[in-house]
C-alpha cells in the first residue's frame, strides 16, 4: 500500500479539515486563525476567510447546502455561506475553546464540543442552542453524530468515550424546519426544556483509554468505534442495543494520536498523531498494514472523503490530500474483448453481446491490500501477465480457463511468478520482464524460464509491448523501439516519462501518455503530432477511423494524427477509456464497473476526413449532421478551406469574407448585394479584378460610385458608349475634371474645346482647338475673347499630339479570360446539389461500376455466406464439443511415432550414409480412404473412382455433361503455399473438418455446398421460371441435378432434402421442357394443335410451386379455351381456383366455366384423361397412365416408356435409363 | 543465442520473402559485416535477386566465380533463366551440373551452397536428389526450412515434426523456424491451423511483411479455417502488389470457387494463371486431370 499524494498545501498549522462533498474542495481551518478553501484538483487556493480571532480548529462542510461552519478558540461558531463569501452569523454559548463543528446529515443542526466540558447542539435555521450535554468533566475534544441514528459520540479528556441517544431531541423537533418561523410564545415554552437534559442522555460511557481521548468516530455502517488518545492507542469498540465494550487496541503510534478514522469502504482504520505518521490497521485483524511518516510535520487532523477514495490530513506546515490506492483497474483490451480486474476478480468483458464474466479469482495472488498495476493478455495461449507492486514490483503469469462464460475458476497448475516491475508478452511463447532496479529485461517462456537476459539500452522505467519480438521502452525522457532479439535499438522518441502507451488496432499507430502530453507516433516511432494538456490525462482509445479518444480528469478530447485536438464532451468523474466504437465509448469507471458513454463523434470525423481529403465523407457529413458554429467555420477557414465553412454560413457578413477567400464571385455577388456597404463593394471590385471578372468590376465601382475608375474599366474594355455616358454623367454631376478625362479617353476633342471654354479657360481652349485643327472654333474663340491670332504666341510643339489610348476590341458584355478559379470538389458537389440533388455530380463511374458489378455477381450470396458457414460452425462446434466430453480428444502434440518410417530415418540420420525416404500418405489418399462419397473422390482428385461409384450408386453412365463439375470441384481442394525462395510452392489441402485434431481423418472441403445450391440456385431457378426464360431455367434445374450429385451433406436429414431436391429439379425440367417443345410447335395443322394442347395439359401435371403451377394450369385453361376445348378448359379452370388466384386471374376462371356450364364440348380430342392419374414419360412427352409399363431414371427417377430403357435419361442427362442403382450416397 | 547473428534481420526478411528489402539491408549492412557473414549475405543477396527474377544481374557477377558457393548460384540463375524462357535443353544440363556439384565432399562446408543445389533439383522435380543434397547440414535455418518442405512434399510429416523439433534445440524462435513451424501446422489441421494464425500474425505485424509470401500463407491459412472474408482481403492485398503472381492467382481461383463466384471470375484466374505460369504444377495438374476425366468416362458406354 502506498500513499498517493494527490496534493499539499503549504500554510500554517493546520487543525481541521473538511471536503466537500460534490466539488473538488476542500476547507483548512488554520492555526492562525485563517480558513482556506483549495481547488485540490486544479492545486489553486479558492478563498480565505478570516474573521476568528485565534487558532480555528473545528470546520466542516454543509452536504447539501452551500454552508460550512468553523469553531475555534475566541469561543465562537460561525456559519458561512461560500457562495456568497461571507459569515452569515455567529452562534455564541460555548465557554471556552471549542474543538470540533459537524453539520447534522439530515436536520439543520451543528454538534460542537468545547473545552467548556459541554456538547451543544445547534440549529442553524433558527440560530439558537437546542442542547447542551453535560456530563465530561475535562475539556470535550471530539463529538460527532452518528451517521444514521439518533446517536452522538464524544470523546474527552476525562479519559472517557461517551455514547449519547438524542431520539429525545429529535422527536421534539420533529418539524425542525418549522422552528425559523415559530411563533416566539412556543420557543419560550421551549427553553426550560433544554436545559433540563431530557433530550440527550448518555447511554454508554466508554472506559478504557489512560489518557486523555483525542478523537472518536462511528463506523459508517457498522455499530463500531473508532477513538484515539494520548495514551498512543487508537481502540476499536462495538455496540449493540444495550451495551458497548472494547474490542481491541492497535498500539504502535509512539507519540499522541490526534485522530483515527474508519475507511469508509474498506476494512481499515486511518490514525495519525504527533508522531508525523499516518498509520492504516486492518480492521479485523487489527495488525498495522502501513506506516506513512513524515519528518518534520506532526500530523493533527485526518478525514475521509464522503464519495470518492481520497482522505485529507492537516499537519504543521499544511494539509495533504492522497489516496490508499490507484483507482486504475489494471486492464487490457483485445479485439472485441476487455480484460480486466476488479475485487480480485479478472473480469473478461466481450464488446460484442457485453457479457461480463469474473472468469478467474486472483485472490491468491500478490498482495491482499495491493490491487493489479497491469495486465498483459495472451491471447494465442490463453494467459494473463500480472504485475503488482508488491515487494518493489512482482508479476504473476495465470493461466485462462477455456471457456469464458463459466464460473470464475481457481487458477489451474501451479502460478508462475517472479519479480519485475513490469512484465509484458512480446510473442506467443515469451514474455519480458524488466527488473527496474538492476535495469535488466528478461525474456522468459511460458514455464518462467529465462530465456534470454540482457541489460537495458539506457536507464528504463517501464517496458510496453510493441509487436512481435519488440518492446517500447520508456526512459525518463524518450521512448525507444527496442527489438529484443536482435538487441538492437530500432527507433527512439523524446518525450516526457510515458506512463501508458496505446497501439492502434492495426498497430500502425502509437499514443503515448505522459501525465501532461500526449504523443502520437507511427510504429516506428516517428512523431505526427504532440499535445499538451493542462490536466492531467488519465486514459485513450483509438477510434476504427485512426483519431485518439483520450481522457483527462474532467473531458474527454480527440486528438488527429495530424494534430489537430478538442473536447468531446466533459466528465462527472475520471473514467479509464476501453474501446471507441461508433458513438460510444466503453470506459471502465472508478469503481471498476464496465460502462459506455455515448459521444457524438461527428465533429472530429469531420475534420478526419477534410484532413485526409476524404471529400464525400465530409460532404456526407455535412449533409447529414447539423454541425453548426462558428468555431467550426472558424477551423474550416484556418485550415484553407473556405469554400467548405461557406457552407456553413448564414451570416452574409462572413459568407462575403469567405466567398472571397476562395474566389466564389457569384456568391460574394449576391451577398454584397445584400450587405451593400462601401467597403464589401470594394473589396469585391478588388477581386473581381484579380479574377479579370471586369462585368462584376464594374458593378461593384458604380455602386460605389467610383468614377474614375469606371471610366478607366470602359476605357480598357472598349465600351465607347458607356464613357459617353460617362462623360452626361460627369456634366451633370458638374465635375469638370470628369468630364473633361472621359473626353480624352473619348478622343472628344469638340468636347474638350467646349468644356475649357465652359470653365473660362479660354486660351487652353484655343490652344487644344488649335492644335487638333479646329479652325472655327478657334477663330470663335478668339472672337469672343476680343483678340487676334498676331497677339497671340503659341509655344512649339516638336511632337504630334497624343493619342488617346483604344482598346482594339470592344468586349462588350463578353468577359476578360477569367483567371483559373480552382473549383474544388465541394463547390461542384454544392453546385450540384443545388441543380439536380445529391446524387450524380460525385458518384463517380467507379461507385456505379461497382454496384452493377455487385449486383451481378452477388446475388443475395453475402446472405447465404453467412449462411453456410453458420451451419459449418455448428457442425464443428458438434464435433468438438464432442471432443470434450466425450475424452475423444486425441491430441495429436503428443503422439507417438506414427509410421514405423520414423525408426528407419533416424538410422538413416544417424548413419552419414543416405536413404532417401519414402513418401508418405498424400493428404488425397487420405481422404479417398476416407470417404465413400463420390463428391469426395472428385476433391481428391480420384476421377475414376468417382466415376465408379457413380455409376454404381446412381447409374451415372454420360460422364462428359459433369467434366467442368469435377474439374471445378477439384481446383478448389487445395491452395498453394510459397514456402523457400525459388523452390516450387506447396500445396496444402483444404479440409471440411478443419477442426478435427487428426490430420489422418480429413476430409475435403464441401465446394458444392447444398446450402448454396437449396438456397442460391434454387432461388435463381424459380426467378428464371417466373421471368418465362425457360430455356435459361431448365439450364439451371438441369445443372443443379448434376451438382447435387456430387454434393456432400452432413447427416441423413440432409440427404433425404437433397433427395427432394432432386426431385423438384426433375418435375422443373421436365415441365419447362414440355412448354419449350409446346412453344416452338407452329399450331398450323390440327396435329399440332392437338399437340399443343396434351403440352399444355401435361404440364399441369408437373409437381411445381404453386405460383409456377398457377401459370401452367392458366395457361392451360386459356389455350384449351381459345381452342374451344371448352370442357377441359373448365377443368383446368377448376383446378386453377383451388389455388387460390389472384382476383383477376380467378374471374377469368370463372368466365371460363360459365362458359363450360353452356357448352361442356371439346372441339379436339386430347390424349389426356383427366380422371386416370399418370405420368409423363420425359422423352416422349406422352402419358403413361398408372397401370402401364414404365422404366425409369437411375438418378432422377424420370419416368420413361419401356422403349426407352438403356438410353441416358434427358432430365439429367448423365443416368441411364432404366440403368441399376443402389442409391446416391451423400454423407460420409 | 550467445553470439548476436550478424545476419538476423538479413535471415528474418529472407524468410519473410522480402527480397527487396534483404537486397537493401545487405547493402547498408555490408561495410560492417565479418568476412564469413559478407559471405553467407553475398549468397542471400543472389538468392533474392533470383526470386525476383533479376537472373541477368546474377549471372553477370558470378559468371567467373569458382567459389562452390557461387557455382551453385550460378546454376540456380541459369536454370531458372531457363525454366523463365522454357529452354529445356539448358535447364536438363544445369540439373546436371547441379547434381555434379552435390558430389562434392567439400560442399559439407558450404550449407548455403547446399540449399542452392538442392533448390535446382527440386526444381526439377528430384525431390530424392535434392534431400540428398542437404542430407548431411549443419544448423543452418535455410537447409531445415528446405528440409521440411521437401519432406511435406513428400508428404512425410512425421520427419518434418521431428525436423521441427529438433530445429527447437538450438534455433529457438528464429523467425525462419516459426515459418517452417507453420508449414507443418498447416498440414496437421485442427488447433495447430489456429497456431499457425498466430505465427503469421505476428509475422504481419512486423515491418517489411507485407509480400506475397506473407499475405499468400495467411490467405491459405484461412482457406483452411474456412474465413473465407478474410482470406479474400490478403488476396486482395497480394494481388494489388502483384497481379501475376501464380500462387496468388491459384489461392484467388480457390477461393472464388469455394465462395461461388461466378464463371466469369473463376475463368479469369483460370487463364491467367495459364498465361503466367503455364508450367506451374498447378496448370499441368488440372490438364492432367482434365485428360484423366476424358479416358475415365470413355469407359462408360452410352447408347445412344
Amino acid at each position: 500500500m502506498r500513499m498517493l499524494t494527490k496534493f499539499e498545501s503549504k500554510s500554517n498549522r493546520v487543525k481541521g479539515v473538511a471536503f466537500h462533498p460534490k466539488r473538488p474542495w476542500i476547507l483548512a481551518a488554520l492555526h492562525n486563525g485563517c480558513i482556506q478553501l483549495w481547488d485540490y484538483r486544479m492545486g489553486t487556493l479558492l478563498e480565505r476567510f478570516d474573521e476568528h480571532d485565534g487558532p480555528v480548529r473545528g470546520i466542516s462542510f454543509h452536504p447539501t447546502q452551500p454552508l460550512f461552519v468553523s469553531a475555534g478558540d475566541d469561543y465562537k461558531i460561525k456559519v458561512w455561506n461560500y457562495k456568497s463569501r461571507r459569515c452569515l452569523f455567529t452562534l455564541n454559548g460555548h465557554l471556552d475553546y471549542v474543538r470540533t463543528v459537524f453539520f447534522h446529515h439530515e436536520y439543520p443542526w451543528i454538534i460542537s464540543a468545547s473545552d467548556d466540558q459541554t456538547i451543544r447542539i445547534w440549529n442553524w435555521q433558527s440560530r439558537n442552542c437546542i442542547a447542551i450535554l453535560t456530563g465530561h468533566n475535562h475539556y470535550v475534544m471530539c463529538a460527532q453524530f452518528h451517521p444514521k441514528e439518533d446517536l452522538v459520540v464524544s470523546a474527552s479528556m476525562d479519559l472517557t468515550v461517551r455514547v449519547w441517544d438524542i431520539s429525545g431531541l429529535r422527536k421534539k423537533n420533529q418539524a425542525p424546519q418549522a422552528n425559523a418561523y415559530e411563533d416566539p410564545f412556543m420557543r419560550q415554552n421551549q427553553q426550560p426544556d433544554l436545559f433540563g437534559n431530557t433530550d440527550a442522555v448518555v447511554k454508554y460511557v466508554l472506559e478504557g483509554h489512560d489518557r486523555g481521548v483525542n478523537w472518536v468516530s462511528f463506523h459508517p455502517t457498522l455499530p463500531l468505534i473508532v477513538s484515539a488518545g494520548d495514551d498512543r492507542q487508537v481502540k476499536l469498540w462495538r455496540m449493540n442495543d444495550t451495551k458497548a465494550w472494547e474490542v481491541d487496541t492497535c498500539r504502535g503510534h509512539f507519540n499522541n494520536v490526534l485522530c483515527a478514522i474508519f475507511h469508509p469502504r474498506q476494512e481499515f482504520i486511518l490514525s495519525n498523531g504527533e508522531d508525523k505518521s499516518v498509520r492504516v490497521w486492518d480492521m479485523s485483524k487489527r495488525t498495522a498494514v502501513a506506516t506513512f511518516r513524515r519528518d518534520q510535520d506532526r500530523f493533527w487532523i485526518l478525514t475521509a472523503h464522503p464519495e470518492l477514495n481520497l482522505f485529507a490530513a492537516g499537519h504543521d506546515n499544511g494539509l495533504i490530500v492522497f489516496k490508499l490506492e490507484r483507482e486504475r483497474p489494471a486492464y487490457q483490451v483485445y479485439q472485441n474483448q476487455l480484460f480486466y480486474v476488479k475485487d480480485k476478480f479478472l473480469h473478461a468483458l466481450d464488446f460484442t453481446n457485453n457479457t461480463d464474466n469474473p472468469i478467474l479469482s486472483i485472490r491468491k495472488s500478490g498482495n491482499q491490500y495491493t490491487q493489479p498495476r497491469s495486465l498483459s493478455y495472451n491471447p494465442a495461449e490463453k494467459a494473463v501477465l500480472i504485475t503488482s507492486t508488491v515487494d518493489g514490483g512482482t508479476y504473476e503469469l495465470l493461466n485462462l480457463p477455456k471457456d469464458f462464460s463459466g464460473e470464475a475458476s481457481e487458477p489451474s497448475g501451479d502460478i508462475r511468478r517472479g519479480s519485475g516491475s513490469s512484465a509484458v508478452f512480446i510473442a506467443r511463447n515469451r514474455f519480458a520482464v524488466l527488473d527496474a532496479t538492476n535495469q535488466q529485461i528478461q525474456v522468459r517462456d511460458l514455464s518462467n524460464t529465462v530465456t534470454k537476459s540482457f541489460k537495458t539500452p539506457t536507464q528504463v522505467n517501464e517496458i510496453f509491448y510493441a509487436g512481435t519480438s519488440n518492446l517500447l521502452l520508456a526512459t525518463p525522457n524518450s521512448v525507444i523501439l527496442y527489438d529484443v532479439q536482435q538487441r538492437r535499438t530500432i527507433a527512439e522518441i523524446n518525450t516526457p516519462p510515458v506512463k501508458y502507451v496505446i497501439w492502434s488496432n492495426d498497430m500502425s499507430m502509437v499514443a503515448l501518455l505522459s501525465k501532461h502530453t500526449i504523443t502520437i507516433a507511427n510504429k516506428n516511432l516517428e512523431q505526427s503530432c504532440l499535445t499538451h494538456e493542462t490536466i492531467r490525462v488519465k486514459s485513450g482509445a483509438w477510434d476504427d477511423a485512426g483519431v485518439f479518444i483520450y481522457c483527462t480528469l474532467n473531458h474527454i478530447k480527440y486528438v488527429l494524427p495530424q494534430g489537430d485536438n478538442g473536447i468531446i464532451r466533459t466528465l462527472e468523474q475520471p473514467v479509464y477509456l476501453t474501446r471507441v466504437k461508433g458513438k460510444g465509448v466503453h470506459v471502465l469507471d472508478r469503481d471498476g464497473k464496465p460502462r459506455v458513454i455515448a459521444i457524438d463523434p461527428t465533429e472530429y470525423r469531420f475534420k478526419l476526413a477534410l484532413v485526409k481529403k476524404n471529400f464525400d465523407e465530409v460532404l456526407h457529413i455535412i449533409r447529414t449532421s447539423n454541425l453548426v458554429g462558428q468555431s467550426i467555420i472558424a477551423y474550416l477557414q484556418k485550415k484553407g478551406y473556405p469554400e467548405v465553412a461557406l457552407h456553413f454560413v448564414r451570416e452574409e457578413k462572413t459568407r462575403f469574407e469567405l466567398a472571397i477567400e476562395c474566389g466564389n464571385l457569384e456568391v460574394a455577388v449576391e451577398t454584397a448585394k445584400a450587405i451593400d456597404k462601401q467597403e464589401i463593394w470594394i473589396k469585391l471590385g478588388m477581386e473581381a479584378l484579380r479574377q479579370g471578372n471586369h462585368q462584376v468590376v464594374e458593378m461593384s465601382y458604380q455602386r460605389v460610385q467610383n468614377f474614375d475608375r469606371l471610366s478607366f474599366i470602359y476605357l480598357i474594355t472598349g465600351n465607347k458608349d458607356k464613357l459617353n455616358k460617362m462623360m452626361k454623367i460627369a456634366e451633370l454631376r458638374g465635375d469638370q475634371m470628369s468630364r473633361f478625362h472621359n473626353a480624352l479617353y473619348l478622343d472628344d476633342v469638340a468636347e474638350r474645346v467646349k468644356l475649357l471654354r465652359e470653365v473660362g479657360q479660354l486660351p487652353m481652349a484655343y490652344l487644344t482647338a488649335k492644335t487638333y485643327g479646329m479652325v472655327e472654333e478657334a477663330e470663335e474663340i478668339l472672337a469672343s475673347a476680343g483678340m487676334t491670332e498676331e497677339e497671340i504666341t503659341l509655344p512649339q510643339m516638336e511632337q504630334q499630339p497624343l493619342q488617346p489610348v483604344k482598346a482594339l476590341q470592344n468586349f462588350g458584355n463578353a468577359n476578360w479570360p477569367l483567371l483559373p478559379v480552382a473549383e474544388s470538389f465541394f463547390e461542384r458537389a454544392f453546385s450540384a446539389e443545388g441543380q439536380n440533388g445529391y446524387h450524380d455530380a460525385e458518384t463517380n463511374g467507379f461507385d456505379d461500376l461497382a454496384a452493377e458489378w455487385e449486383a451481378r455477381d452477388d446475388f443475395g450470396m453475402s446472405a447465404l455466406d453467412i449462411n453456410g458457414r453458420d451451419v459449418e460452425e455448428d457442425i464443428d462446434m458438434a464435433l468438438t464439443g464432442g471432443n470434450e466430453d466425450g475424452g475423444w480428444d486425441l491430441d495429436i502434440d503428443v503422439s507417438v511415432p506414427m509410421e514405423p518410417e520414423v525408426a528407419e530415418a533416424e538410422a538413416a540420420a544417424a548413419s552419414t550414409e543416405f536413404v532417401a525416404p519414402t513418401p508418405g500418405l498424400n493428404e488425397s489418399a487420405i481422404w479417398v480412404g476416407n470417404s465413400a462419397v463420390a463428391g469426395d473422390h472428385v476433391a481428391a482428385g480420384s476421377f475414376e473412382t468417382a466415376m465408379q461409384i457413380l455409376n454404381r450408386q446412381a447409374g451415372i453412365v454420360n460422364f462428359a455433361p459433369l467434366k467442368p463439375l469435377f474439374l471445378s470441384i477439384y481446383q478448389a481442394t487445395r491452395v498453394s503455399l510459397p514456402a523457400n525462395a525459388s523452390a516450387p510452392s506447396i500445396f496444402y489441402h483444404l479440409r471440411r473438418n478443419y477442426n478435427d485434431q487428426d490430420y489422418r481423418r480429413a476430409l475435403p472441403v464441401t465446394v458444392n455446398s447444398f446450402e448454396k445450391i437449396s438456397t442460391r440456385d434454387l432461388q435463381v431457378a424459380y426467378a428464371l421460371t417466373k421471368g418465362g426464360k425457360f430455356q435459361n431455367a431448365t439450364a439451371q434445374f438441369k445443372s443443379m441435378l448434376q451438382t447435387l450429385l456430387l454434393t456432400v451433406v452432413a447427416n441423413q436429414t440432409e440427404a433425404e432434402e437433397v433427395k427432394q431436391l432432386i426431385h423438384v429439379c426433375r418435375e422443373y425440367v421436365l415441365g419447362l421442357s414440355m412448354e419449350q417443345a409446346r412453344r416452338s410447335l407452329a399450331q398450323e395443322s390440327p396435329e399440332e394443335n392437338q399437340r399443343m394442347l396434351e403440352l399444355a395439359a401435361y404440364f399441369t401435371n408437373c409437381d411445381l410451386q404453386p405460383q409456377h403451377l398457377q401459370l401452367a394450369l392458366q395457361s392451360a385453361a386459356q389455350l384449351c379455351f381459345k381452342k374451344e376445348n371448352i370442357s377441359s378448359a373448365a377443368f383446368f379452370a377448376r383446378r386453377l381456383l383451388e389455388t387460390n388466384p389472384p382476383p383477376k386471374v380467378a374471374q377469368m376462371a370463372r368466365q371460363i366455366q360459365a362458359a363450360a356450364d353452356r357448352n361442356p364440348n371439346d372441339a379436339i380430342s386430347l390424349d389426356f384423361d383427366q380422371f386416370n392419374p399418370f405420368t409423363v414419360c420425359a422423352a416422349s412427352f406422352t402419358p403413361i397412365y398408372k397401370g402401364s409399363p414404365s422404366i425409369q431414371c437411375s438418378y432422377c427417377s424420370a419416368q420413361y416408356k419401356t422403349d426407352y430403357e438403356g438410353t441416358v435419361c434427358k432430365v439429367c442427362e448423365v443416368a441411364k435409363v432404366g440403368g441399376n442403382a443402389s442409391g446416391l450416397r451423400l454423407f460420409v | 543465442m550467445e553470439s548476436v547473428d550478424e545476419l538476423f534481420a538479413v535471415r528474418n526478411l529472407f524468410a519473410l520473402g522480402s527480397y527487396r528489402a534483404v537486397i537493401n539491408e545487405i547493402a547498408s549492412l555490408r561495410s560492417t559485416l565479418s568476412d564469413a557473414a559478407q559471405q553467407e549475405a553475398m549468397v542471400f543477396q543472389y538468392r533474392s535477386l533470383v526470386a525476383l527474377g533479376e537472373f541477368d544481374k546474377v549471372l553477370q557477377d558470378v559468371a567467373t566465380g569458382t567459389s562452390l558457393e557461387q557455382q551453385a548460384i550460378k546454376a540456380l540463375a541459369t536454370y531458372e533463366k531457363a525454366k523463365a524462357s522454357h529452354v529445356a535443353a539448358t535447364m536438363e544440363a544445369e540439373v546436371e551440373k547441379a547434381q555434379e556439384l552435390a558430389q562434392d565432399e567439400a560442399l559439407e562446408e558450404f550449407p548455403n551452397a547446399q540449399v542452392v543445389l538442392a533448390t535446382v533439383l527440386l526444381n526439377h522435380g528430384l525431390v530424392d536428389d535434392a534431400l540428398a543434397a542437404i542430407h548431411k547440414r549443419s544448423k543452418h535455418l535455410e537447409s531445415s526450412a528446405l528440409a521440411v518442405q521437401l519432406y511435406l512434399q513428400l508428404d512425410r510429416l512425421d520427419l518434418a515434426r521431428k525436423e521441427m523439433s529438433d530445429l527447437k534445440h538450438w534455433a529457438e524462435d528464429a523467425m525462419p523456424a516459426q515459418m517452417l513451424d507453420a508449414w507443418v501446422y498447416l498440414r496437421l489441421g485442427g488447433d495447430k491451423y489456429q497456431q499457425a494464425f498466430y505465427i503469421f500474425e505476428e509475422f504481419a505485424q512486423s515491418n517489411n511483411a507485407n509480400t506475397l509470401k506473407v499475405l499468400n500463407s495467411q490467405a491459405v491459412n484461412y482457406l483452411a479455417l474456412a474465413q473465407y472474408p478474410e482470406a479474400e482481403s490478403c488476396l486482395q492485398e497480394a494481388l494489388r502488389l502483384n497481379s501475376n503472381d501464380p500462387d496468388t492467382l491459384i489461392n484467388s481461383l480457390v477461393l472464388a470457387t469455394l465462395t461461388n463466384k461466378s464463371e466469369e471470375i473463376t475463368s479469369k484466374y483460370t487463364s491467367q494463371l495459364k498465361q503466367v505460369a503455364p508450367e506451374h504444377p498447378f496448370v499441368h495438374d488440372l490438364d492432367q486431370k482434365a485428360n484423366l476425366f476424358d479416358r475415365a468416362a470413355a469407359k462408360y458406354t452410352v447408347s445412344a
